[in-house]
C-alpha cells in the first residue's frame, strides 16, 4: 500500500499537466483543417513524401464533421401558453404576478363617483370600460369591485376548498 | 528399486532434496525473466531498438507509452517473428553445434487518438510478445577428473535407486566418463497491454501502460554419463551381481513453466519543434507469478543387461513462486535531419534488486538464500542502442540499421558475455496507409554453463542468433 501510494503520486505528477489536451466533443467546432492540433511534424513531406500524412494527418479530417446545429436555448417564460397552463390552477401565484388592487370607499349613494383619485378621469370612455366588463352584473359597478372579483378569482381557484357563501 | 528400511526412510527426504538440487530455484530461473526481450517492432529492431524516442506507432506499448501521443491516426498493426538460435559449444575440447528455431504471432495492436481541438489523447490496446526463450544446446566429452554427475548426485537417493551406489550409498564410480546431452529451451513472455498517452503540454507526451502477462517455458535436458573407456567392470552396487559392468548413466529433466504476472511503464516524450526527439521510461518492477512442474526420469545400464529406472512419482515436483524484477530507466534521444533519423538510448537496470517472493512448497530459509546469491552474482548493467533510418522519398522506401548490446547481468562475467546485436531493415509504404516492415537482427555473444560443480564439467558456448520481425501496420 506504501508502494501504491508513491507510485499513485508520481502519477498524478505527470497526468495533472494534461490539461492542455482538449478532446472534441458535440457542441465545439469539429476540428477541420484550419484548427487541427498543432504538433509540431516530425517527418515533413519534402523529405519523407507520403510519411507526412502517414504520422500526422489526423484520422477524423477524413471524415464529414458530424453536424451539430447549435441548439437554441428554450425559455419556458416565453411561451405564453405552456407558462400559463403551468403556473395556474396550482396553489398560491407568486406576488409579482398580482395586480394592485384599489378599493373604493364605502358609499350609499351608488352610481356617483365620489372617489377623488378618479374625479378627474370620469370620463364616459372610463366609464364605458368599466360598463362592458360589469355588464353581466347590470349594476354600475365600481373599478374597485370588478377588480376584487378579477383578482379573488384567481386568487381563490387555487385548487383548494371554496368558503361557501363567502365568495 | 532396491527395498530395505534404511532406504525406504531416505526417499522421503530424497523427495526434499531433488527440490533443493535438481529442480532448485537460482540466480538463472531470475535472469532469464529478467533479461528483456527484443520486442515485437520490425521498424524498431531495424534501427537498434533505439526507439524510446520515436515510439510513434503501437509498439510504444513496448517502447515508450508516451508515443501513443504522436499517433494521429487509427492503427492496426500485427506481425509474425522468427527465430534462429545456434549454439557452438566446446566441451572438454570437443565442439558440438545446435540449433533451435521458432516462428510464432508476436503482436497484434490497436490504437485510437481521440479527436482533439488542441492536444492529443490516444489509448491503444495490444498484444505482443517480448521475450523469446528460445535456445539450445548440446555437448560431447570425455571427462578425465574425478568427477561426474553420479557423485554430485549422491546427496539425492539418484544414485542409489538406479544401482549406482552399494546399500551405505557409495560408489565406486570416480569421473573418467564421457559426458553427453542436450538441453533444449522453448516459450515466450507475452503481454497484453492497456495504454494511453496524452499531450501535457504543447509537444509534451506523457504515457502509461499497464501490462498483464503470460507466458510459457518449458526446459527439457538429456544427460548421459557412459563409461567409454570401459573402466568399470565389477560390480556398481557392492552385493548386486546384476550391477557388473557399467555402462551408461541417464537422466532427463523437464522443467515446465506457466508464468503469469503484471507490471507498469510510464513514459514521457517531448518534441523539439520537427528536429529532435527525447523520450524518457521508468519500467516498474514485473511480478512474474510462476507455477513450476518439474518432472525427473533417469536410468542406468549395465552390461548384463540389466537396466534401472527411476520411479518418476518419486521425483516429480510443483512448486509457485514469484520473480520480482527491478526499476529500470531508460532515455533516448533522436534526431531528424533531411530526411535521416538517428536515434541513441540507453537504460540501466540494477539486476542486485531482483528477488524471489511468496514461495509454496519452498521454505523461506532457500529463497532468502537464493536472493542472497542474487546480490553476490548480479550486478547492474547498463544497456546501449543506437539506430539510423533514412527515407527515400520518391519510392516511400526506408533503409534502416542499429547496433545495441545487452550486459552480461553476471558481476565476473567479461565483456564477450555481453548480448551484441548488428541490425537492419526495410520499410515501405502504400497509399498512405499500408506500411510494411522487415526488419533482421544478428545477436552473438559468449556464456557458459555448468552441468555440476563449479568447472567441473563446463560447456563454453558461442551463441549466434538470427532473428526476423515482419510489421504490417494499417493506418485509417
Amino acid at each position: 500500500m506504501k508502494n501504491f501510494n508513491k507510485y499513485f503520486s508520481l502519477l498524478l505528477v505527470f497526468i495533472l499537466p494534461g490539461c492542455y489536451t482538449i478532446i472534441w466533443s458535440p457542441g465545439m467546432e469539429f476540428p477541420g483543417e484550419d484548427n487541427h492540433p498543432s504538433t509540431s511534424g516530425f517527418y515533413d513531406d519534402y523529405y519523407y513524401g507520403q510519411y507526412y500524412d502517414f504520422y500526422h494527418y489526423p484520422w477524423w479530417l477524413t471524415i464529414a464533421p458530424p453536424l451539430v446545429e447549435p441548439k437554441e436555448e428554450y425559455h419556458r417564460d416565453n411561451n405564453t401558453t405552456i407558462n400559463t397552463l403551468r403556473n395556474t390552477g396550482d396553489g398560491r401565484t407568486t406576488s409579482s404576478d398580482r395586480e394592485i388592487i384599489t378599493t373604493s370607499s364605502p358609499s350609499r349613494s351608488s352610481g356617483n363617483w365620489h372617489n377623488t383619485d378618479n374625479s378627474k378621469d370620469n370620463s364616459g370612455r372610463q366609464n364605458d370600460s368599466q360598463t362592458r366588463g360589469n355588464s353581466s352584473s347590470g349594476t354600475t359597478g365600481t373599478q374597485s369591485t370588478k377588480s376584487s372579483d378579477s383578482n379573488n378569482s384567481i386568487r381563490n381557484n387555487d385548487g383548494n376548498r371554496n368558503t361557501n357563501g363567502r365568495r | 528399486m532396491r527395498f530395505s528400511y534404511f532406504r525406504y526412510g531416505k526417499i522421503l527426504l530424497a523427495v526434499l532434496l531433488i527440490c533443493f538440487t535438481a529442480s532448485a530455484q537460482n540466480v538463472n530461473d531470475a535472469v532469464r525473466v529478467g533479461l528483456g526481450g527484443l520486442g515485437s517492432n520490425a521498424r524498431a529492431l531495424g534501427m537498434g531498438n533505439s526507439y524510446i524516442a520515436l515510439s510513434d506507432d503501437a509498439s510504444a506499448s513496448f517502447f515508450n507509452p508516451a508515443g501513443f501521443g504522436l499517433l494521429k491516426r487509427m492503427e492496426l498493426s500485427g506481425g509474425l517473428n522468427y527465430i534462429s538460435y545456434n549454439n557452438e559449444t566446446s566441451f572438454l575440447g570437443k565442439k558440438s553445434s545446435s540449433t533451435n528455431s521458432s516462428t510464432n504471432l508476436n503482436r497484434v495492436s490497436f490504437a485510437f487518438p481521440f479527436p482533439t481541438v488542441r492536444g492529443s489523447l490516444v489509448f491503444g490496446l495490444s498484444y505482443h510478445s517480448t521475450t523469446d526463450f528460445t535456445t539450445s544446446l548440446k555437448f560431447d566429452g570425455f571427462n578425465s577428473g574425478p568427477t561426474s554427475r553420479i557423485q554430485s548426485l549422491l546427496n539425492t537417493n539418484v544414485p542409489y535407486d538406479l544401482y549406482l551406489t552399494d546399500d551405505d550409498n557409495n560408489t565406486p564410480i570416480m569421473g573418467l566418463l564421457n559426458q553427453s546431452g542436450d538441453i533444449t529451451n522453448s516459450g515466450s513472455i507475452d503481454n497484453w497491454t492497456l495504454s494511453g498517452a496524452i499531450e501535457a503540454h504543447k509537444n509534451l507526451f506523457i504515457g502509461v501502460n499497464v501490462n498483464i502477462i503470460s507466458g510459457r517455458f518449458e526446459s527439457i535436458s538429456d544427460y548421459y554419463e557412459d563409461d567409454t573407456q570401459n573402466i568399470y567392470q565389477g560390480e556398481t552396487a557392492a552385493g548386486y551381481s546384476d550391477t557388473d559392468d557399467f555402462k551408461t548413466f541417464y537422466l532427463n529433466n523437464i522443467l515446465d513453466w506457466d508464468i503469469a504476472g503484471w507490471d507498469a511503464k510510464i513514459g514521457m516524450l517531448y518534441q523539439f519543434h520537427q528536429y529532435a526527439r527525447f523520450g524518457l521510461t521508468l519500467q516498474f518492477p514485473k511480478t512474474f507469478v510462476i507455477k513450476e512442474k518439474f518432472d525427473v526420469a533417469g536410468r542406468s545400464i549395465f552390461g548384463t543387461g540389466f537396466i534401472a529406472e527411476l520411479n518418476r512419482d518419486d521425483y516429480r515436483d510443483e512448486v509457485e513462486f514469484d520473480i520480482v524484477t527491478p526499476f529500470e530507466l531508460a532515455g533516448g534521444f533522436s534526431i531528424n535531419f533531411r530526411g535521416l533519423v538517428f536515434s541513441v538510448q540507453g537504460s540501466v537496470t540494477d539486476y542486485t534488486q531482483m528477488k524471489f517472493s511468496n514461495a509454496k512448497g519452498l521454505t523461506p530459509q532457500y529463497i532468502a538464500s537464493v536472493n542472497k546469491d542474487i546480490k553476490d552474482q548480479l550486478r547492474t548493467t547498463f544497456n546501449i542502442n543506437t539506430g539510423i533510418e533514412y527515407t527515400i522519398p520518391q519510392i516511400e522506401l526506408r533503409l534502416r540499421g542499429g547496433f545495441f548490446t545487452q550486459q552480461s547481468p553476471f558481476k565476473d562475467d567479461p565483456s564477450t558475455y555481453n548480448r551484441k546485436y548488428l541490425t537492419g531493415g526495410i520499410g515501405f509504404l502504400t497509399d498512405e496507409t499500408i506500411g510494411i516492415d522487415l526488419a533482421y537482427a544478428r545477436g552473438w555473444w559468449k556464456t557458459h554453463g555448468d552441468n555440476y560443480g563449479n568447472g567441473e564439467s563446463r560447456t563454453f558456448q558461442d551463441i549466434v542468433v538470427h532473428q526476423f520481425i515482419l510489421t504490417s501496420i494499417y493506418r485509417f
